[in-house]
């Protein structure tokens, strides 16, 4: 009996040590908008009098990546981003997220657009609609507009070509049932 | 005495500057108690980007955009529940600071109360008066 205090104590520490061992629970990465149209409020768009929104993507299968050139991360998946735009295999559209649209263009005119359209998100107000942690994230769209896939983080070569190059080309197979 | 003074003061200086630094500069709502209530949900919610604080502190995009749309929903009418709905179905339950009693978490609950009541059996003879 007068070793139950030493017991619990060693209980306790193994709970805790057996706690402290696992990974930190993984950040949301079930985005809720994944198979539903993506909901966006209607944007500026850069370097246009045009709104920025999911018509412009309607019936086709897009990557949508939000993205901002104050953002360490996205210079790193950026030539990534211009591979595919200039393979063609499938638009881009970006959003600038909590950017100035001055900002933004400088940024590109120093590396490249990779985006068909860019959306200016000076605000925030796309943050909770597209659920959003930071940036960069990367939404693909099936042809239906729902959101088939999405990725928190940078996008890396790997990610890209055993993941999202092959999901695209399957998305881009299916029959498109008109809505 | 007047070292006393400077000491008073240093410490008043502080205090009065980490108020200062408590909350990041959003805009607050005009009503009063509605701005309140705001402040108290924002302890609520998690910051996503930052381990283990709410929003209320953090100066995090994510979050500022959090307290601008609590405050607007508030504005709008809708209740402390309905919002954090809405934010648990954007971000799922981890949202909140308090995660809710489920069959998934009961366990994490009651940990604190068992543990306590398991020590309190051992150290009963505590309590006995002493012979």
């Amino acid at each position: 009996m007068r070793f139950m205090p030493l017991l619990l104590l060693l209980v306790i520490a193994g709970m805790l040590a057996f706690s402290l061992s696992k990974k930190p629970p993984a950040p949301v990465d079930h985005n809720p908008m994944i198979g539903h149209p993506m909901t966006l409020t209607l944007l500026p768009m850069l370097g246009s009098e045009q709104q920025f929104s999911p018509q412009l993507w309607a019936g086709k299968v897009a990557v949508v990546n939000i993205f901002a050139s104050w953002c360490e991360p996205c210079i790193a998946e950026h030539p990534l981003l211009m591979t595919i735009a200039t393979s063609g295999k499938v638009p881009i559209f970006g959003i600038a997220w909590k950017d100035k649209p001055e900002a933004v263009t400088q940024w590109l005119a120093q590396r490249g657009n990779p985006y068909q359209a860019i959306g200016v998100d000076l605000h925030g107000q796309s943050t909770l609609q597209l659920a959003l942690t930071g940036v960069p994230e990367t939404f693909v769209i099936a042809r239906d507009g729902t959101v088939a896939y999405h990725y928190n983080g940078p996008l890396t070569t790997d990610l890209v070509n055993t993941v999202i190059l092959p999901l695209i080309s399957h998305l881009q197979q299916e029959n498109v049932k008109p809505r | 005495m007047s070292n006393r003074v400077s000491i008073a003061a240093l410490l008043i200086a502080v205090c009065c500057s980490a108020a200062a630094f408590a909350l990041p500069a959003d805009d607050p709502l005009p009503d009063q108690a509605q701005e309140a209530r705001a402040r108290s949900l924002f302890y609520e919610i998690r910051c996503v980007v930052c381990a283990g604080e709410s929003i209320a502190d953090s100066p995090a995009g994510v979050a500022t955009d959090m307290r601008r749309e609590i405050r607007r929903q508030i504005a709008a009418g809708e209740s402390d529940v309905s919002i954090k709905a809405f934010l648990t179905s954007r971000y799922g339950d981890g949202i909140l600071m308090r995660p809710p009693l489920k069959s998934s978490t009961w366990l994490l609950w009651s940990a604190p109360i068992m543990i306590l009541g398991l020590a309190l059996l051992l150290a009963r003879k505590c309590f006995r008066p002493r012979a």
